[in-house]
């Protein structure tokens, strides 16, 4: 299968007067054709921050150190390299986006039809009426009960549900190769929600789009995703399948991450959390595993870096416990934090 | 809202005029006026009457277009007030407009630009409109086109349909002082709205639709910070309405400003009750005016 | 404080508006010693003489020292707008706190009365205040004074109003705490904020209409030395003296410089909203 967006070895700095920090570090994701991809993580493990690199929409203290960004349109193009002109014609055509919060990404001043039909204006030569009518059948396909009545209207008077719809057929309606999902869901009611998954699994598919999703809620990702990354403090530590993740998770932070929703889900049991805090980028260079303070299977090498090692076909661990040449009686072994 | 502000500003003005100390009649018969003679002209002015029934004749009048006619000068004072109005209102228009050409630009640019040198010059640039006073202003500037150009302000005032060239050649100097004077505040504003509304989610959906700068700034963040910016002009245009008293009697220009000011001197009731009264109303109309213009702009907002 | 005054240092900007306020407070009080002439000392043979040895400034055309003057209109300057800012703050706190705390009837006919201030031009209203009063200092510093009010009502009233919607006012009462006890506790630190920026603001305008009042001849009366009257004063003879204006301007000017640049840092500083 081709690949839609490959990203490899991607950095990302945070440049103060004084100093550089990096942010993300080693970034590497390859998604398919069709696929549904997952990033999940706390906030501040820089799973946004990522998704933002590849619109090249980045805030201006932020910047692209190092790694490229491929994506399949007609040739392949390293996105990291075009220029602003180039790349404008790549959003919202070739890679659309959804935001968290759907209240505010609409602008309040225009009707819905005209922030609808924008981005055709952006990206096609069609006639206004036909992009009126592709306005309305998008409405139609997410779901919207008024097409007509709601095309009319502004963002002020819809419910943030009917918005996000909204954002669904924005982002849709020039069939992009990929959609670029932030937390789609996590502003809205628990009972739309679901719906709004779905609609976004449904469409993708009619329009052969690929998904990337981004949030920190791991029942999204079963509900939505094939394969996931797991980012914490700036680093992918586990990727794999969903499937995978659930049944085998290998890493010790997403342990925790799985032990904590069970222990959500389990009446009998105390509240299962994480112990300490993540970390800042302004510490993560002294650190070798970015993880190891609040690991319970700390060893003395992980004050070295782990690198990302194979568990077994393409699932992939960034902790000593699954390096080959580990042999767990050797000294630097010893296990210093366990709980 | 405005009916009842407007009566509120009719009475304070009315009852403040009558507090002042020394009226119309002592201030025309001078020093050596017998008793007689003042009550006499109390009472031909009314002034004798108690003081509910002196403003109910006012008001009456005023709600039927009479004015009343000044005490010194006997005239009517409606059409005096409208002919001087016509001065200071294109005066206050052309401060208005030149504002906006220098501040509106110059926020914007200084807004999209953040921390650049374009921004830093803005700022000060903003922050000295903001601190030098217009009359401080029109003096230095003055003196310097003297000294320059022997240059003096324009004696006689020609109105606009009489001989519009000469009538803007007068106008000019004194609408530029209180253009740039007030283009400080308009600056700063549009810059500030400028990078609030930068900030906002909608803006980032608008690049990720693949949107040029363009149509971010124009259509969408400048439609955005029309309505803060709207605010400081309406309240603007208050401070050029009441900035004239001083920009007139410097340039010497017959304008409604200069009228509440010889009218005060001269204790002439009627006159600056009057004007005073039509100003407020000018400016309460203004606001108005803006408020409608903000439901028009502004889906969210419904004006009652 | 201590952290606050740390944050102003390191803000340059109104660092300099700090240094700048403070330097024409320290020559307001100490006038009688920095001036080397009374204000109002005429000297005959020097009628409009340029800036020398003697006369820094240069003299007026009466043969007054235009440096003592400027000195002697630092002191005239602070003394108005700060009693004029004491009157409006003080009037709007006592009306804000009633109007927000009662609410109902006294808060509407509070609130319109404000609304018809609000419909005159600031200068208008000072004018016909001073008309009302006539035309002396201390008049000038009450009509400042009053036409401050409105801004100040406003203020308090609404912070005064969002603390009472708090749910901790409703609860501290039912717990029989007195309510005004709770206005005063959090109603301050609410309100401080915003308070000391629109005082440092309000000081800066109280000078430029304090200036404007008396350029108009309806302020301070000569041959008290102000900025404004000095300016009046002089503009017929600027032409051939033009220290006469040019000295008293660059103190209006320069002061309210100092304020606006110290009243925008202190906005940026206590506003909580640009704070990230």
């Amino acid at each position: 299968m081709s690949s839609v967006l490959d990203i490899k070895n991607l950095s990302i700095d945070f440049a103060s007067k004084k100093k550089t920090y990096n942010i993300v570090k080693e970034f590497n994701l390859r998604i398919d054709k069709r696929m549904k991809y997952g990033i999940v993580g706390e906030s501040g493990s820089g799973k946004s921050l990522t998704s933002l690199a590849i619109m090249n929409l980045l805030p201006e203290v932020l910047n692209i150190s190092e790694g490229s960004i491929t994506m399949q349109t007609k040739e392949k193009i390293d996105l990291t390299k075009l220029s602003p002109k180039e790349m404008r014609k790549v959003r919202g055509k070739d890679i659309a986006m959804i935001f968290q919060e759907p209240m505010t990404a609409l602008d309040p001043l225009y009707t819905i039809e005209h922030q609808l039909v924008e981005v055709l204006r952006i990206h096609t030569k069609s006639s206004k009426k036909e992009m009126s009518d592709l306005g309305l059948e998008m409405l139609k396909k997410v779901g919207i009960s008024r097409p007509a009545e709601t095309l009319k209207s502004y963002p002020h008077q819809l419910s943030g549900g009917m918005r996000q719809r909204v954002m669904i057929a924005m982002a849709l309606i020039c069939k992009p190769k990929l959609l670029i999902a932030d937390e789609p869901t996590t502003a809205l009611d628990v009972t739309i929600q679901a719906q709004i998954l779905d609609l976004m699994n449904d469409l993708s598919e009619e329009h052969d789009t690929s998904i990337l999703l981004i949030t920190h809620d791991l029942g999204v990702i079963a509900e939505t995703c094939d394969r996931v990354a797991v980012m914490y403090a700036g680093q992918i530590v586990e990727e794999t399948t969903v499937k995978q993740l659930f049944t085998n998770p290998s890493h010790p932070y997403t342990k925790g991450l799985l032990e904590s929703i069970k222990s959500l889900g389990d009446k009998e049991r105390d509240l299962y959390s994480i112990p300490g805090n993540v970390p800042t980028p302004f510490n993560y260079q002294e650190m070798g595993c970015r993880f190891a303070s609040r690991c319970p299977h700390a060893m003395s090498i992980c004050k070295t870096e782990p690198a990302m090692y194979q568990i077994e076909g393409d699932h992939k661990s960034k902790c000593w416990l699954h390096a080959e040449e580990v042999n767990l009686n050797d000294e630097q072994y010893l296990r210093v934090g366990s709980q | 809202m405005l009916i009842p502000v407007l009566f509120g500003v009719s009475i304070v003005i009315f009852i403040a005029l009558r507090v002042i100390p020394g009226d119309v009649a002592a201030t025309i018969l001078g020093t050596d006026a017998t008793p007689e003679t003042l009550a006499q002209l109390r009472k031909n002015f009314g002034l004798d009457l108690p003081i509910y029934e002196q403003y109910l004749q006012w008001i009456g009048g005023v709600l039927t277009g009479d004015f009343g006619e000044s005490m010194r000068t006997g005239k009517e004072v409606l059409p005096d007030i409208l002919d001087r109005f016509a001065i200071t209102f294109e005066l206050t228009i052309l401060a208005a407009i030149i504002s906006w050409i220098i501040a509106i630009p110059m926020g914007i640019l200084a807004g999209i630009k953040r921390n650049s040198k374009t921004d830093f010059s803005v700022r000060v640039i903003s922050l000295l409109g903001v601190s030098v006073p217009n009359f401080a202003l029109a003096t230095v500037l003055i003196l310097v086109l003297s000294l320059s150009f022997s240059y003096s302000p324009p004696v006689g005032y020609v109105g606009f349909w009489e001989d519009p060239i000469r009538n803007l050649q007068i106008l000019f100097l004194p609408a530029l002082v209180m253009g740039t004077s007030m283009a400080g505040a308009v600056m700063r504003m549009t810059r500030s709205s400028i990078l609030e509304i930068l900030r906002q989610d909608f803006i980032r959906t608008i690049r990720a639709k693949g949107a040029k700068e363009k149509i971010v700034i124009f259509d969408h963040a400048l439609k955005n910070a029309m309505i803060p910016i709207l605010t400081i002009i309406g309240l603007q245009v208050g401070v050029l309405l009441g900035g004239t008293v001083i920009i007139e009697q410097i340039f010497s220009l017959p304008g409604l400003g200069q009228l509440v000011l010889t009218g005060i001197n001269q204790r002439d009731f009627t006159v600056v009750q009057g004007a005073v009264l039509f100003i407020a109303f000018v400016f309460v109309l203004i606001n108005l005016l803006v408020d409608l213009l903000y439901s028009y702009l502004d889906p969210r907002i419904t004006y009652k | 404080m201590k952290a606050f005054m740390q944050s102003l240092k390191n803000d340059k900007v109104g660092f300099i508006g700090f240094i700048g306020i403070l330097l024409v407070v320290i020559v307001a009080i100490l006038a009688p010693v920095i001036a080397p002439h009374s204000p109002s000392e005429i000297f005959n043979e020097h009628i409009l003489q340029g800036p020398n040895a003697q006369f820094l400034f240069g003299t007026d055309e009466l043969g007054r020292d235009i440096f003592s003057r400027v000195v002697f209109g630092a002191q005239v300057s602070l003394q108005v707008s700060l009693t004029a800012v004491g009157i409006g703050a003080i009037g709007g706190l006592v009306l804000g706190l009633i109007s927000g705390y009662f609410q109902g009837k006294i808060d509407q006919i509070i609130m319109r009365v404000m609304d018809v201030f609000f419909a005159f031009p600031d200068i208008l209203l000072a004018l016909t205040i001073i008309a009302v009063l006539g035309p002396s200092l201390t008049n000038t510093m009450i009509a400042i004074g009053i036409v401050f009010i409105p801004v100040f009502t406003r203020l308090v009233r609404s912070a005064v109003m969002s603390v009472k919607e708090n749910e901790y006012l409703t609860s501290a009462v039912a717990v029989g705490v007195h309510p005004l006890k709770i206005i005063a506790k959090h109603v301050t630190p609410n309100i401080m904020a915003p308070f000391i920026v629109q005082v440092t603001l309000a000081l800066s305008g109280a000078i430029l209409t304090e200036a404007a009042l008396s350029f108009l001849g309806l302020g301070v009366q000569p041959p008290d030395p102000s900025w404004g009257v000095m300016l009046n004063a002089s503009r017929a003879y600027m032409e051939f003296a033009p220290w006469t204006i040019l000295f008293p301007v660059t103190a209006i000017v320069m002061t309210i410089l100092c304020f606006n640049l110290l009243g925008d840092s202190l906005r940026d500083l206590l506003d909580p909203k640009l704070k990230s």
